[in-house]
């Protein structure tokens, strides 16, 4: 079975690294006509661009362009916002990145109240990690009253008008009650910075959104509309290897198979 | 937050500020912003303390500095522009106005009376930084959709808020950004477009704001967008050089779409505007390189092939067949004879009615059903609306144009492709909106979901109005097993989202009146759960209304359904304190807390067509208690829900009904003639309106009902009255017609009995051209003339009346000399043949559609001939039955005799004589023109009553000269309705009810004779019509026994 090899690159702090997409070329189940969607070298470079402007990676994106002669982003302030945004919410900085959203456009945190939210609570969250954070063994219950004040302000008038605030306020507020050490998992994952990066990625979708711009890089979508086609044709019972390699993990990277690369 | 208001008022006007302060109070106004974003509470504290009027100092501060700016405002951007502080202030503010207006209705009345969106309008004619014009439309916006939500409201001092942002002014502006953005397409621009159409289809909701519309350039640009997005998608092969597409994307055609929608919607003309919009007509004529006119690829049978593959699913629709026609049938060759005479009256409208260009309108629906189909959810259903408002502005406007099989076969196809194309869509997305699928979950998803819901059922309605074949269709399609869920969904229990809650009381402003308008939130209106549900209940009714229109077994169906309960709730409004009752927060609204306006109107009309079917009036309706709640509502304050109710009352009035006696005694017929009273002369059309139902209404309650009841309703009428409703303003129609000038000879404009709209060309010599083009208000000739395409007449202002309708659907017996006349005035000598068609000119024949519809004479004029007409009716059923001779004389005391036969002598003559002078010299006589048919009809039907009444009775009916004389010319009406009631009158005349009747009958028959309608009767003889022939059989029969 050939792979036809696509490498996307990825640029790293600066040192270029290849991620290899491999994609069946010629498979026993089925003719080569139906492949040829993605087969223009055009168009996947197209792909990998749509990648790089709607993650946000406005250097690469302006150096891929200029690789591939592809024209450049259109906008790049617009990624370089974005960007901005989300770098303030890995930092942690959640009011900044607040006022970059409305900056950017009011109407995306006005009108989605549920990822306003969100944005909220990580703030509180924030709150409660520097104060928990404070040497000294125990912190004092006034240490908390910033937390509680903000929590009485920003977050508590929304509380009760859905359950699903209720509970997410609750569970933030139960942070001060409970030591570190002694938190169940449900709790932990509040202090999780992967929080973090789970909400900078609900916020870039609305952000895209708001623009009227498609919320997902095509690249995202063809990965979710093969996966189903794999749970489609397997429970079809269509004759299909066990295991069709994705090409995306490091295991199976370059080498091996006689594709033809196309961008190296 | 006080303070930082506070802060900002201290720094004044921004005129005198350096930069550092500007930028200072930038900043302070940005923390503003950051604080109230996302958080309702803040914004009603922000407001109270009086943030809207620093909101419109700010902004309009410089607008003097930047007014000589305002020119270019309108002209492409220029390439580069420096942002500002004031700039920045200014987005800031209006950012903060996007953040008040998001919070819902309870923010639009202070906003509104500090006059934001003037403010932002004015803004917006200066500015040219994309960014604050995003920003500023997208202000606008937020105000518009929350006011929308503040209409529906049941309170009624808030609806009377208007936005006044379409003014003329504000259509150029943003039909100057709309010119503007055509150039290029960077996507913030995509953005201004969607907003600048979600504008305009929302709060576009008057006739004065379409008119408007319609007449700046924005409706054509609309249009351009939409073409070229077909052309860009390959719909059409577009080979002309005139339309240079601009890029947009779906999303945004869309909500082109629905803002045309908007615009061309309640007129005729306006859609007729739009589909022959120069692009539009561009868009189907130059689709191919050969010069010839290749439209018939798009035709049913070909499938939409310009491209060279058909793209719509192909359909043979066999010929036209000829076995349903007007006057008799071809299946029978021996009346083929007898029908050469009757044609002339058709052959008179063969020419004009080239006017409307079928092909065209064919192509146009077609393409529509193509976008239909290529588009998905939402998109496709504001794409079958339009279609819909297309298909039912050509149907409006399709006289009856004989029986021109070409024409008639390209109706049925584009009918049938319709029915088996679009309202199986139509019908799949109710069923979508009924079964409550998703189509993703992302936000935009589930928006497109709620829009599907709330509109389905409307567009499926709007779809299948005043067509069985669709109704049929629609049905077979699953309609109506859709559309009911969804109509008992809508009364189930909504729960309410809880209110936020506050660390403080919110300081509760012991006075609120104290506090100045702009300071002062207005109350939140309806919950939107409840409008939403509202939403999905009106459209529901909208579709059943439809469904049920002609089809009986529809109606069965619905009621089997189990609907007929939910029709029932429908009609209870909500109490006048619904909304501004704030306790209801966070309870569960119950299926029986009432309605809003649209729900009752649609309910109204649903009640209507279902009391069509008379077994369901004594079954399931009676068992629902329909009649209490429409008798109600004929004393709601709302005139549109009055009218509607009446309208519903008409068929329970009926002599079958039930309902009757209950309505009766709750008093119904005081209300019906206080409303048929209540407007004066020369009022509103929309008044006539209810005096036509009203008396309508009252017409049906005279049949076959006890003579109290009769004696008492004509008491409460007033016979004085009722007479002077009769005679109308018949002198005011004189005046139209004889005044020079401007006299519209189209004293006669009703449909006739045939529903026929025209027959009968205006020559040349009246002022017609001059009344359409000058006395009309609208004056709409000066962007006609920029963007009409057509090169003949763009001169030449009599052109338009040349061809004008007029409508005088009634008699002109000289049918060679008109025929002679018609040559003279529109075809060339040289090629009068009637299959050349003369070239199609938009132009021409767009004003034409616009004189019909909208010259207020011919409007009123239709208003007062349906008014005469129900009130003949009236007395038409007062007379008739057992107590006719008792009636008679009971009408006979009220107003004198010659009074009585004065009156309907008048609805007899002609009303005008139309100096009919050839161009050609070749006819200088006269020719009469009577009153529309239905009048005709209704006085001689009455004339019938009186013949069967007494002896003496037909004595004093014979001794009428005048009348007589008056009477004879209609034994030779086109209408044979018209001649069939003639010979029943001469009949009942002739009659000899016993022994002592025969000498009078004989002298009867004499007198007959000797006014020459026993000739007519005999002339009848040979009448093409089987019905005719009949009574006039039995006439000359009993002529000859006498």
């Amino acid at each position: 079975m050939g792979l036809r090899i696509v490498v996307l690159p990825h640029w790293k702090a600066g040192r270029k690294r290849c991620v290899v997409l491999k994609l069946p070329r010629k498979t026993t189940w089925q003719n080569d006509s139906a492949n040829t969607s993605v087969s223009n070298k055009s168009d996947i470079n197209w792909v990998i661009m749509d990648y790089l402007v709607s993650e946000g990676y406005p250097g690469a994106a302006e150096k891929f362009a200029q690789e591939t002669n592809l024209p450049g982003p259109v906008d790049n302030e617009s990624i370089r916002e974005r960007v901005r945004v989300r770098n303030a919410i890995h930092g942690g900085r959640l009011d900044e990145a607040i006022e970059l959203i409305n900056e950017i456009d009011p109407e995306i945190l006005d009108n989605n109240h549920l990822l306003h939210f969100h944005l909220l609570q990580l703030q509180l969250i924030e709150i409660i990690r520097t104060i928990l954070a404070k040497p000294g063994s125990n912190p004092a219950a006034t240490d908390f009253l910033p937390a509680i004040k903000f929590a009485t302000e920003q977050l508590s008038p929304r509380a009760p008008t859905d359950p699903k605030y209720q509970q997410a306020l609750e569970r933030t507020m139960a942070l001060m009650i409970f030591p570190p050490e002694k938190m169940t998992p449900e709790f932990k994952e509040l202090l999780d910075e992967e929080l973090r990066r789970k909400v900078a990625v609900d916020v870039n979708r609305a952000i895209l959104e708001s623009r009227g711009e498609r919320s997902e890089a095509k690249i995202r979508q063809l990965i979710k509309a093969r996966a189903w086609a794999e749970q489609e044709a397997k429970a079809a019972k269509v004759g299909l290897p066990a295991y069709v390699p994705l090409g995306l993990d490091a295991a199976d990277e370059v080498g091996g198979v006689d594709g033809d690369a196309m961008v190296s | 937050m006080a303070d930082t208001l506070g802060a900002i008022y201290h720094m004044g006007s921004m005129e005198a500020l350096p930069e550092v302060e500007l930028e200072a109070q930038a900043t302070a106004i940005r923390k503003l912003k950051n604080e109230i974003v996302g958080h309702d509470q803040r914004k009603e504290r922000l407001v109270c303390d009086g943030v809207v009027d620093m909101l419109v100092g700010v902004l309009s501060s410089h607008q003097r500095t930047t007014g000589s700016r305002k020119s270019e405002a309108n002209g492409p951007a220029p390439a580069t522009w420096s942002w500002t502080q004031k700039d920045e202030v200014r987005l800031q503010a209006t950012f903060i106005v996007c953040t008040l207006a998001n919070g819902g209705a309870a923010f639009i009345p202070p906003l509104l009376a500090a006059g934001v969106p003037q403010v932002l309008m004015d803004l917006l004619a200066q500015t040219t930084a994309p960014r604050l014009r995003t920003a500023t439309l997208q202000a606008l916006w937020n105000i518009v959709s929350a006011w929308s939500a503040l209409q529906e409201d049941p309170g009624e001092a808030v609806s009377a808020v208007r936005t006044d942002i379409l003014t003329k002014q504000g259509i150029e502006v943003l039909s100057g950004i709309l010119r503007s953005t055509l150039a290029d397409g960077a996507h913030n621009q995509q953005l201004q477009l969607r907003l600048i159409a979600d504008i305009v289809s929302v709060s576009a909701t008057t006739e004065a704001i379409k008119v408007l519309l319609c007449q700046s350039p924005i409706l054509d640009q609309f249009a351009d967008f939409l073409a070229a997005h077909s052309i860009a998608s390959e719909h059409v092969e577009y080979y002309g050089d005139t339309l240079r597409p601009p890029l947009s994307t779906p999303a945004t055609i869309t909500k082109m779409m629905s803002a045309i929608c908007t615009i061309i919607s309640g007129s005729t003309y306006r859609a007729h505007r739009f589909f022959l919009s120069p692009t539009i007509r561009d868009l189907f004529t130059q689709s191919w390189l050969a010069s010839s006119d290749q439209r018939h690829l798009f035709g049913a049978r070909h499938g939409f092939a310009s491209t060279g593959e058909p793209l719509l699913p192909l359909l043979h629709i066999p010929a036209y067949g000829t076995t349903t026609h007007h006057y008799g049938s071809r299946a029978f060759p021996a009346m083929a004879a007898l029908q050469n005479q009757e044609r002339r009256g058709h052959s008179v409208f063969e020419s004009i009615t080239q006017g409307g260009d079928v092909d065209h309108v064919n192509a146009v629906c077609r393409w529509l059903l193509l976008l239909a189909r290529s588009m998905q959810g939402h998109s496709r259903l504001v794409a079958l609306k339009l279609l819909a408002l297309v298909n039912n502005a050509v149907d409006a406007d399709s006289f009856d144009v004989g029986h021109r099989s070409e024409y008639m076969q390209k109706n049925r196809e584009r009918k049938k492709q319709i029915a088996l194309l679009g309202v199986p869509l139509a019908a799949k997305l109710v069923q979508v909106a009924s079964e409550g699928r998703s189509s993703g979950r992302d936000r935009s998803a589930e928006h497109d979901d709620m829009l599907v819901k709330e509109q389905a059922c409307d567009v499926l309605a709007l779809l299948v109005r005043d067509s069985d074949e669709l109704q049929v269709a629609a049905v077979d399609a699953g309609a109506i097993k859709h559309v009911c869920p969804i109509l008992k969904k809508s009364f189930d229990p909504v729960p309410l989202a809880k209110p936020m809650w506050s660390a403080r009381r919110i300081p509760g402003n012991a006075d609120p009146a104290s506090l100045p308008p702009t300071r002062r939130p207005g109350s939140q209106g309806l919950p939107l759960e409840t409008l939403h549900a509202m939403r999905c209940r009106q459209g529901a009714l909208q579709a059943l209304a439809a469904l049920a229109e002609k089809e009986d077994v529809h109606r069965k169906a619905i009621v089997e359904a189990g609907v007929v309960p939910c029709i029932f709730d429908s009609l209870k409004p909500f109490p006048p304190d619904y909304s501004t009752d704030d306790k209801r927060r966070g309870q569960v609204v119950g299926p029986k807390d009432g309605n809003t306006t649209a729900v009752l109107l649609a309910a109204c009309r649903a009640a209507k067509t279902m009391a069509r079917s008379v077994s369901l009036l004594r079954t399931s309706l009676i068992d629902a208690g329909i009649a209490k709640p429409i008798f109600q509502l004929l004393h709601h304050a709302d005139p549109e829900v009055q009218l509607a109710a009446t309208d519903a009352c008409i068929n329970l009035l009926l002599e079958f009904s039930p309902m009757r006696e209950d309505l009766i005694a709750e008093g119904v017929v005081k209300t019906l003639c206080s409303q048929a009273k209540r407007c004066g002369p020369g009022s509103a059309n929309g008044d006539l309106r209810l005096r036509v139902s009203s008396l309508w209404a009252l017409k049906h309650l005279m049949s076959a009902s006890p003579r109290e009841i009769k004696i008492k309703t004509l008491e409460e009428l007033g016979s004085g009255w009722l007479i002077g409703v009769v005679r109308g303003e018949q002198q005011h129609a004189r005046e139209y017609v004889s005044a020079p000038g401007g006299g519209v000879s189209v004293g006669l404009s009703a449909p006739n009995a045939a529903g026929e709209r025209v027959d009968l060309l205006n020559p040349q010599s009246s002022g017609m051209d001059v009344d359409v083009d000058e006395a009309d208000p609208l004056a709409e000739d000066d962007d006609e003339q920029e963007y009409g395409n057509d090169d003949a007449c763009a001169n030449d202002e009599e052109g338009d009346g040349e061809v004008m309708f007029d409508i005088s659907s009634s008699t002109h017996y000289q049918a060679s000399q008109l025929r002679s006349t018609l040559n003279n005035h529109h075809h060339p000598p040289t090629s009068p043949t009637a299959t050349q068609v003369p070239a199609f000119n938009s132009r021409r024949y767009l004003s034409s559609v616009r004189a019909i519809e909208q010259t207020p004479a011919v409007r009123a004029q239709q208003a007062e001939v349906a008014v005469q007409e129900q009130a003949l009716d009236f007395i038409r059923n007062l007379l008739n039955g057992e107590d006719c001779a008792s009636m008679f004389d009971h009408l006979l005391q009220l107003i004198a005799g010659a009074r009585i036969f004065e009156v309907l002598t008048e609805k007899l003559v002609p009303v005008a004589i139309d100096p009919a002078t050839g161009s050609g010299g070749a006819t200088t006589s006269t020719r009469p023109i009577y009153g529309p048919s239905a009048l005709i009809i209704s006085t001689v039907n009455i004339l019938t009553h009186i013949a069967n009444a007494l002896p003496r009775h037909k004595q004093l009916l014979i001794a009428q000269k005048p009348l007589l004389k008056a009477w004879l010319p209609h034994f030779n009406h086109p209408d044979r309705k018209v001649r069939v009631a003639c010979v029943w009158a001469v009949n009942s005349l002739t009659w000899i009810d016993d022994e002592s009747d025969r000498r009078d009958a004989r002298q009867r028959a004499q007198e007959l004779r000797a006014c020459g309608i026993e000739g007519a009767v005999r002339r009848l003889l040979g009448d093409e019509d089987l019905d005719v022939r009949e009574r006039a059989r039995t006439g000359v029969r009993q002529f000859e026994q006498l």
